[in-house]
């Protein structure tokens, strides 16, 4: 039997009660958070290897229109994706019951090419044993800049962690999708 | 990708479980097939949050209810197959990940065309033992409609 329990404090909410069992431990939820700084690390520095190695071995990414990547596919994926000159994550809510907690948090975003802020908000962490599943929401706004392109980003995501040898989470699964119609471009 | 196996003990409760999920989403694929709406929620949890793409998160089933309404008014899926690639249960939670194919029949046209992709679907465990669909996500492998695709987008 989990039970946690989520106070506000400084205008963030924390998690106040430990888990008496399995699922989310205060461990578990703090190792979870602390994913967060250095995956944000590797994303602005376009180092794969360090954000690879906080996913597991067989890490699948599940992007639309394309097929899934899997192990050396992902760094391929990674390696496509645009410099990122800004990202900030924070945890805004969690909260838990029997072998589920939940958890929201948000995550913007700068990526170069288009210009595009992004602002990503999870707004499940599902932690079940030895899998967490992240369900994510990611909205971002168009800010373009001289030449740029415009695009909008809205998306959406489901992330399912894994709990490593080590003890340490790493993101094992992840699918997304856009939350609004492709536009078409003049 | 493989299926997952789990060993030990654990590969007999997950065999129950896959069966039964498997079944709920055959089920669903001749829901589909009838256009069924009512058949459709069965599927899912009273909280689910389906995830599809080119649009905004379905939340609950009124909303389920709407947003299957609307795509039965527009076509139906025939031969849907749910295939799944792994899937591990822990506790009352179980995730799975697989690959949907299924063709689509536009109301009104003659002809159909074939779809296939992949899906991510959190089931959780009913008060009476069964499970239901919870949070999931599904997405085409197919590239984009050339009409609606929008070159150098980023995700």
């Amino acid at each position: 039997m989990l039970v946690l329990g989520v106070q506000e404090s400084d205008g963030r909410y924390v998690m106040s009660v430990a888990s008496n069992g399995t699922g989310l431990t205060t461990a578990d939820a703090a190792a979870l958070r602390a994913l967060i700084a250095p995956w944000t690390a590797a994303c602005l520095r376009q180092d794969w290897d360090s954000l690879l190695q906080m996913c597991t071995d067989d890490i699948i990414f599940m992007p639309p229109n394309a097929p899934a990547a899997q192990g050396g596919a992902v760094r391929q994926w990674l390696e496509g994706f645009p410099p990122i000159s800004g990202m900030a994550w924070d945890i805004e809510h969690m909260e838990g019951a029997g072998d589920l907690a939940v958890l929201r948090g948000w995550v913007t975003m700068t990526l170069d090419v288009n210009g595009e802020q992004v602002r990503f908000q999870a707004s499940d962490i599902v932690v079940s044993g030895a899998w967490a599943m992240v369900d994510a929401i990611i909205t971002g706004t168009s800010t373009p800049r001289a030449g740029g392109v415009l695009t909008r980003t809205d998306n959406k995501a489901l992330f399912v962690m894994r709990r490593a040898a080590d003890g340490s989470w790493r993101i094992a699964r992840y699918q997304f999708n856009r939350n609004v119609p492709a536009q078409r471009r003049p | 990708m493989q299926q997952k196996t789990v060993a030990g003990p654990l590969d007999a409760a997950n065999a129950v479980v896959q069966t039964e999920i498997e079944a709920r989403l055959a089920r669903h694929a001749q829901a589909l097939a009838q256009g069924d709406v009512e058949a459709c929620l069965q599927l899912y949890t009273a909280d689910a949050i389906v995830r599809p793409a080119n649009m905004e998160p379905v939340r609950g089933h009124e909303a389920l209810r709407e947003f299957f309404s609307r795509w039965f008014g527009a076509m139906r899926i025939h031969n849907a197959k749910y295939t799944t690639d792994e899937l591990e249960v822990a506790g009352d939670s179980a995730y799975q990940i697989g690959r949907y194919e299924g063709e689509v029949h536009a109301n009104g046209q003659a002809g159909a065309f074939s779809d296939r992709g992949s899906f991510s679907i959190v089931w959780k465990r009913q008060p009476d033992g069964g499970w239901k669909y919870h949070r999931g996500i599904f997405n085409s492998s197919l590239p984009p409609d050339p009409a609606t695709s929008s070159k150098g987008r980023t995700e």
